[in-house]
């Protein structure tokens, strides 16, 4: 406590976003998305309701996935965050992202990042799940086109090519 | 929306906490306590809170450990819904606190979201309360003077509102391990799955001697249609020392309803929180029966 006052207003804050180590002052009361996204031109992580319930804001966070909009940014000091820019070499898709498209499974996009990440840590924990667990792997990420089905098929196209490379 | 200014602190220690706590009290400062930060951030974005200083508690690495000590287990506030669904010592002693974690949000939300902040946020809704009363749960508070040790449901006082003070910590989660192996469900009723808070939600564990054609014991606690958590006692009392038939399933409904309404008295979702009750008693209880 310095001169009664508790606290600190800005802080530094270290993370490793898509592998590069970032260091930035930011004030404390700034959300991770915000960071990202204006600090950093991160612009895939978007802010839909601001509450945690469409899912727009998704980010892999030290291997789980998290709303970006909830994580106060000091709280990111010393993690390691996975954003949707992250997941292509610059080169080549990720197999989730090639299956997006194949699928059919973005319409106006804007679930899209959040939904792939969320697929993204489902497959990294389960690399075989069932339809039902693909399910709960993305019933945190709302789609208003309502387009589910081709987004559940593009998950389970990875799963049986992941499959079929194994066997 | 903006969120407000306010200065942020996030302490290491446990006594470092409560210190920090205690400043704040006595010089006048309005602090918050931040765990998972899913309750938080939502208040801070409405602007329904306005702290001086936010004191960041998830670097206080022993509020994070579940562990087994003796007849008990002990589970740190900072344990996530994620861990709560998925520990086995969770899963293996205390099943209903599992699977009323599971309904918790969406997986970014119980990957953030705390039982800690669960409990301490005091929503009616809360999934893990329910689950925590028929668990016999008691909570461990540290403040300056020490610890105090209280059943859970002494801890809330209505809804949003608890006895913890201003220099508090919730520091524990203590659960008896059970002495009987009963069989436990919870069920949660709300407008979809996902991210939906509950409507209603019910904890049961129950066991069912099927020699004797008797309930043996049962505990159940419905969430979100009391003031404070409460046993729904009346249909406990219904259904222990009889047997697993219709009628008694229909009669331990109706006395579950009848309690509900008296602890809330008629509110204007009476009309369909109380049929709903006791319907939501006989499918818990049949489950429950019919898993052992």
């Amino acid at each position: 406590m310095k001169n009664g006052v508790l606290g600190e207003e800005t802080l530094t804050i270290s993370m490793m976003v898509n592998g590069e180590s970032v260091v930035r002052d930011v004030p404390v009361n700034r959300t991770l998305l915000s960071v990202l996204r204006e600090d950093l031109g991160l612009i895939g992580a978007r802010e839909g309701c601001g509450v945690g319930e469409c899912g727009a804001c998704t980010v892999i966070m030290n291997g789980k996935t998290v709303n970006a909009c909830m994580v106060l940014a000091p709280k990111a000091d010393g993690a390691t965050i996975t954003t949707i820019e992250g997941l292509s070499d610059g080169e080549h898709l990720h197999p989730l992202q090639e299956a997006f498209i194949e699928e059919g499974a973005v319409q106006c996009g804007f679930c899209t990042p959040g939904m792939i990440l969320s697929a993204k840590a489902l497959l990294d924990e389960n690399p075989s799940p069932t339809r039902l667990e693909i399910r709960e792997g993305i019933s945190g990420n709302l789609c208003r086109c309502t387009g589910y089905q081709q987004i559940v098929d593009a998950i389970e196209l990875v799963v049986n090519r992941t499959e079929e490379a194994k066997a | 929306m903006s969120i407000p200014h306010f200065r942020y602190i996030a302490p290491q220690t446990l006594e470092e906490a409560i210190g920090l706590l205690r400043m704040a009290k006595e010089s006048g400062k309005r602090a918050r306590v931040l765990a998972g930060g899913t309750d938080l951030m939502v208040q801070l974005r409405a602007h329904e809170i306005t702290p001086d200083v936010v004191i960041d508690i998830s670097g206080i690495k022993r509020l994070s450990r579940v562990d087994r000590m003796g007849n008990e287990i002990q589970i740190g506030p900072l344990v996530t819904h994620a861990s709560l669904a998925t520990l086995d010592l969770i899963r293996e002693y205390a099943g209903v606190l599992s699977e009323a974690a599971r309904t918790v949000g969406s997986p970014q939300i119980r990957n953030l979201g705390t039982l800690g902040g669960n409990i301490v946020n005091a929503s009616p809704a809360a999934d893990t309360i329910p689950a925590l009363v028929i668990l016999d749960a008691r909570l461990a508070l540290r403040g300056p003077e020490g610890e105090r040790i209280l059943p859970i449901t002494d801890f809330f006082k209505g809804p949003y509102q608890t006895v913890i003070e201003k220099d508090e910590l919730l520091t524990g989660v203590i659960i008896p391990l059970p002495s009987l192996n009963g069989r436990a469900v919870f069920l949660k009723l709300a407008r979809r799955k996902a991210v939906a808070i509950a409507r209603m939600n019910l904890a049961c564990m129950l066991y069912y001697d099927r020699q004797k054609e008797i309930f043996e014991w049962v505990r159940l606690c419905v969430g979100s249609s009391t003031p404070k958590p409460v046993r729904m006692t009346q249909a406990e009392k219904v259904l222990v020392g009889n047997a697993y038939t219709d009628d008694v399933l229909q009669e331990a409904g109706r006395a579950a309803a009848e309690q509900m309404v008296a602890l809330s008295g008629f509110r204007s979702s009476t009309a369909y929180k109380k049929p709903v009750v006791g319907d939501l008693v006989i499918r818990a209880v049949h489950l429950a029966v019919e898993k052992g």
